[in-house]
Formats: C-alpha cells, structure tokens, sequence
C-alpha cells in the first residue's frame, strides 16, 4: 500500500485548505484534523497510508505535550512529525515535543514542497525543517 | 533600631562633645579672667601703691624741703598704711578673693605670709602714724624713721611679690588643669563619635552595598534575586520594597514577553493562510476564487487584531476619539453575528433581541467591541455550542449579554481578563490569548458612559454584558 497521506492537524480550517491545495496539486493525498482527537482518530483509521503529520502546536483540547505523547503512540516511529506553527520560538517547542523538524509559519510554498517532498520521498529521518 | 535612629546618635554625640568642649573652654577663660582680675586687684595694686608710699618716703629724706609737703606725704603714708590694714590686707578680708588667696598660698605651703604680711602692716602703721604725729607737730622726720618706713615698705613689697609667686603657680596650674581636661573631654568624645560612626556604618555599609547591587544587577541584567537582608529597620523595609517591586516588574516583563510572544502568533496565524492561498492562487489560476475569498476573510480578521493593537496603545494613551452618531445597535450586533461566524466557522451566533434599537454611539467603536466580545466568546465555547446574544433595551439602557458555553471562567481569571497586556490559557483552549480585545471593550463601553461585566452561571459557563446607555 502505497504510503503518500499527508495528516494535517490544524485549527485553522483556511490553513488546512491552503496546505491541502498546494500537497494535492504535488499528488499527495491530504486528510485534514480541527484538533488532535480528530487527528488521532484519522490516524488510527489510516495509518497505513499516512507518511507524514503537519501537526500545530496550539489548538484546542489536549495540550501540546498530550497530543504529541498520543501520537507517538501511534506512529511507532515510522510516521514523520513536523511541527508547523506561529509561535515566535518554534525551536524551543518542537525541542519540548522531542521534534527536530518544523515550519514557521507563515512560510513559502516551495518550503512546505521540500519537507513533504524529502519525508514521502524517504524513510524516517530526523532531518530538520 | 532604624537608621534615623543610629544617625541621630551619632549627631548626638557629636553635637555633646562640641558642647562640653564649649562649657570647658568657656569656664577655663572665666577662671583665666577672674585670675586675672584677682592679680590686679590683690597684687599688681598693693605693689604699685607700695611703690608710690616709698616714692613718697624718698621724697621724705631730701634736703631742703616745705615742713607742710612733710605733713601732707607723712598724712597720705599714714591713710596708705591704713587703708592697707583694712581693704587689702587678706587676715582681715573674709572676701572670695581673700579666700582665693588663702587657697593659693595653701597650694604653695606659704601660709606663714599671711601672718607676715599683719606683722608688717603693723609695723607700717606704727611707724607712719608716728611719722605722721612728728610732722603734724612741726618736728621734722628722723632718718631712723624714714629707715623704719623704707624697711616697712620693702618687706610688705617683698611680701606681694611672693604672693605674686603663689598667684602665677596656681595660675600655671589650673591652666594645665583645663588643657587636660579639653583633652580629655575632646578623646572621649572623639572616641564616643568614632563608635558610634563605625557602628552605624557596620549596620549601614554592607547592605546598602547589597541594594547598590541588586540595583545595578537588575538595571544590567534585568534579573532579580531576593536579598536576605535582616533586621527590621529602614534599610530592611527598603530591600523588602525593591523585592516587591522589582519582582512585579520581573512580573510584568515576563507577561509582556508572553503577550507580544502570543500576539505575534495571533498575527502569524491569518497570515499563513493568505500566504499559503496567495501563492496556492498564483500557480493555479483555479484557485483564485475561493484564495480571493479567503484572503479577504483572513485580511478582515488581521486587520481588526491590528486595531485592537493600536486602540488599545490609544486608550492607554488617553487617546481614544469619540464621535457619537444616531445607530441601530440590533442592526450592528446582526452584522457582527455574521462576521464572527464567517471568520470562527465552527461557532454559531445565536441572537435575542428586537429587529431594532435606536441609540446614540459610536459606530466604530461599538462595531470593534462587539468583534471582541464574539471572537472571545467564540474563543472559550466549546465545539458546536452555539453563543447566545441578547440584545436587552430598556428606558435608558441596552444590555448586550454574550453568554458562552463552556467551562467556567476561575475568579482570578475573571479579575485578568480585563488586563490590556495579559494571557490567558482556558481550559477548552491549549492556546494561551491575549485579553487585549477585552480589555478595549471595557474601554469603548466606558467611552460610551456603560460598563463591560463579566459573570459565571453555573452549569452553563461565563456571561459578558456590555451595559450601554440608551
């Protein structure tokens, strides 16, 4: 089964649209997550196909530290994480999740292009964003 | 003991030495004037009438000379003689400075002078009255007898002139006496001041020093540590005061930190979706519509975060512009509704209320504040619960109520969210949010002579009610 599924979880529904538009024009298949819970049950139904999480740092439910312990769970480490987030220090919080990888947002096309690009495109690494 | 207290010490003790320097100096001059007043008066007077009465016995025994000068001089050493014996002569004065004298001859062991000094008064008194008798009688003055005045005169000078002695050692010593003294009393105040001074600075020093560097620690580094610094005096109560206020400005700076951190998201966040559809729109011109739609849905939210920024730098600023104008508040509240649903599409605004209500205010700012009021009851309603908005008027106000659905809002957040730069994280919410929106709805209500107030109903969650006159 071929694992190209981008999950992005986000509040922000325009984001996600944004973010889907521009993965599918790429050919990636893109499920979308208001919250973590709805993350986690998308996760638990497709994980097979999921490559990659795009995952916000602040939404709404579980905290961040939460949500990151429960996907983990799930990801059994062959499922990249990239935190994508407004925050002024994205370091210090993909550092707190145990990420190496992230996106500042608001960011280029081209950078969101080149890190789906590198995770579909490869095995798990822990190369940074 | 407080530092006035230890200072107030010191310049006491300071102050005393210099007074009994002061009293000792002064009664060490009154004693050097009475000396010599007593030196004049006692013995410089004696001598000198000493020397006039042999001046006048000399003249006595020249050749040739008026038998009635004879007269008058042996007349004018006989008075002297008397006159002696009972103003000057010091075994008849009973004076102070008779007793003085007495004193002073004592210090000397020369009270034997005393008892000479009558001897030869007595003698003078014998050999001038004689004297005296023979010339009144016109018999003329013998050499013996001007022999006997001479031998009278120079003993009782010889007499004065040891007083003289007597009167210069006690002199000499009381002088020493008082520069001892001086001495004595400047040391020990000295020593008393010094004490002192070095006991208030070991109080003092150090911790002012501490202060100094918590001060300088604080103004270089802006990092503060509690001083232990003991005691319960002002520099105590000082230190006590800087932690306070220096850990409420640490305070402070931390949440200011935090608020421009989350307003800075706050205003990241529409922009990553208009960057992401912006350039989504420019490679795929399919986009363009539904990019165009959200840009605009996007910009609207950014540009009202951007106008609380800078309402609320106006408002603290005492810069906010009023210009009332007739409106209907239902009207304004409806399209508010729509646009808060627009931008938050998982809340719905349910609204309560007459079609119309006609009130005087002004329109952007009642139009702003409702904004705030929605998108902050949007913030903390739990998924899909709708937001309840009542539009309430009555004879002379309109009450907007915002109930929300959600947990409940802690009392000491209810106290915080009026706070121009604080966060707050809620419990539906793992992001932290400004309060800025809130605090400038406070602000706009108070504008409009109305009040903005916040209540909890258990059960169902926390209410704002924008209380506006009418």
């Amino acid at each position: 089964m071929a694992r190209n599924t981008v999950l992005v979880i986000d509040d922000d529904p325009d984001f996600r649209e944004a973010v889907a538009a521009v993965l599918e024009d790429m050919g990636v298949r893109v499920l979308e997550a208001p919250d973590c819970e709805a993350g986690l049950t998308l996760l638990a139904r497709e994980r097979e196909r999921v490559r990659l999480v795009l995952l916000d740092y602040w939404m709404p439910g579980r905290t961040p530290v939460d949500c990151m312990g429960a996907l983990k769970a799930y990801t059994n480490g062959d499922i990249d994480i990239i935190l994508v987030t407004a925050a002024a220090a994205p370091a210090k919080y993909a550092a707190e999740l145990g990420l190496s990888r992230y996106l500042k947002k608001p960011f280029a096309i081209e950078q969101l292009r080149g890190v789906v690009a590198r995770s579909l495109g490869s095995t798990p690494t822990s190369e940074t964003g | 003991m407080s530092v006035g207290h230890r200072l107030s010490f010191l310049v006491a003790a300071e102050v005393l030495t210099a007074l009994a320097l002061v009293v000792l100096g002064f009664v060490s001059l009154q004693r050097l004037a009475s000396s010599s007043q007593f030196l004049h008066r006692f013995v410089l007077v004696p001598i000198q009438a000493i020397d006039v009465a042999l001046d006048d016995v000399g003249y006595l025994g020249k050749h040739p000379r008026d038998p009635a000068d004879d007269q008058l001089i042996a007349g004018r050493l006989d008075a002297f003689a008397r006159h002696y014996g009972s103003n000057i002569q010091i075994a008849g004065n009973a004076g102070p400075d008779a007793q003085r004298q007495r004193a002073q001859l004592q210090t000397v062991g020369r009270l034997d002078l005393i008892d000479e000094e009558t001897h030869a008064v007595a003698l003078l008194k014998q050999d001038t009255e004689r004297v005296s008798a023979a010339t009144r009688g016109g018999a003329g003055v013998t050499p013996n007898d001007l022999d006997a005045l001479h031998a009278d005169l120079r003993e009782l000078l010889r007499i004065n002139l040891e007083f003289v002695d007597a009167a210069e050692a006690d002199i000499t010593a009381s002088a020493a006496h008082s520069r001892i003294a001086l001495m004595l009393v400047g040391l020990c105040g000295v020593a008393l001041a010094g004490a002192l001074a070095w006991h208030v600075r070991r109080a003092i020093a150090p911790r002012v020093s501490l202060l100094v560097q918590k001060i300088k620690k604080f103004q270089e580094f802006g990092v503060h540590e509690r001083t232990l610094i003991r005691g319960r005096d002002d520099i105590a109560v000082l230190a006590n005061a800087l932690d306070v206020g220096f850990a409420a400005i640490a305070d402070r700076n931390r949440e200011r930190e935090r608020f421009l951190a989350v307003a800075a998201h706050e205003l990241e966040t529409p922009m990553a979706s208009i960057l992401g559809f912006v350039q989504s729109a420019l490679e795929n011109p399919a986009q363009r519509e539904r990019a165009l739609h959200v840009v605009q849905r996007q910009t609207r939210r950014l540009g009202r975060l951007v106008e609380d920024l800078l309402w609320a730098a106006s408002v603290r600023a005492g810069e906010l512009e009023f210009h009332p104008v007739p409106l209907d508040l239902a009207e304004v509240t409806r399209r508010m509704a729509e646009e808060v649903e627009e931008t938050m599409p998982s809340h719905r605004v349910s609204m309560h209320g007459p079609r119309s209500v006609h009130m005087l205010a002004d329109e952007t700012l009642v139009t702003h504040a409702l904004w705030s009021l929605l998108t902050y009851a949007g913030a903390l309603s739990t998924s899909d619960a709708p937001i309840d908005l009542a539009v309430e008027p009555s004879a002379a106000r309109v009450l907007v109520t915002c109930q929300i659905h959600g947990p409940s809002l802690p009392p000491e957040d209810q106290m915080r969210i009026f706070d121009p730069f604080a966060t707050i994280q809620y419990e539906v919410d793992a992001r932290p949010r400004t309060t800025m929106g809130l605090f400038l709805c406070r602000e706009i209500a108070r504008v409009h002579g109305g009040s903005l107030r916040v209540s909890d109903r258990a059960g169902i969650g926390p209410a704002l009610t924008l209380d506006l006159p009418a």
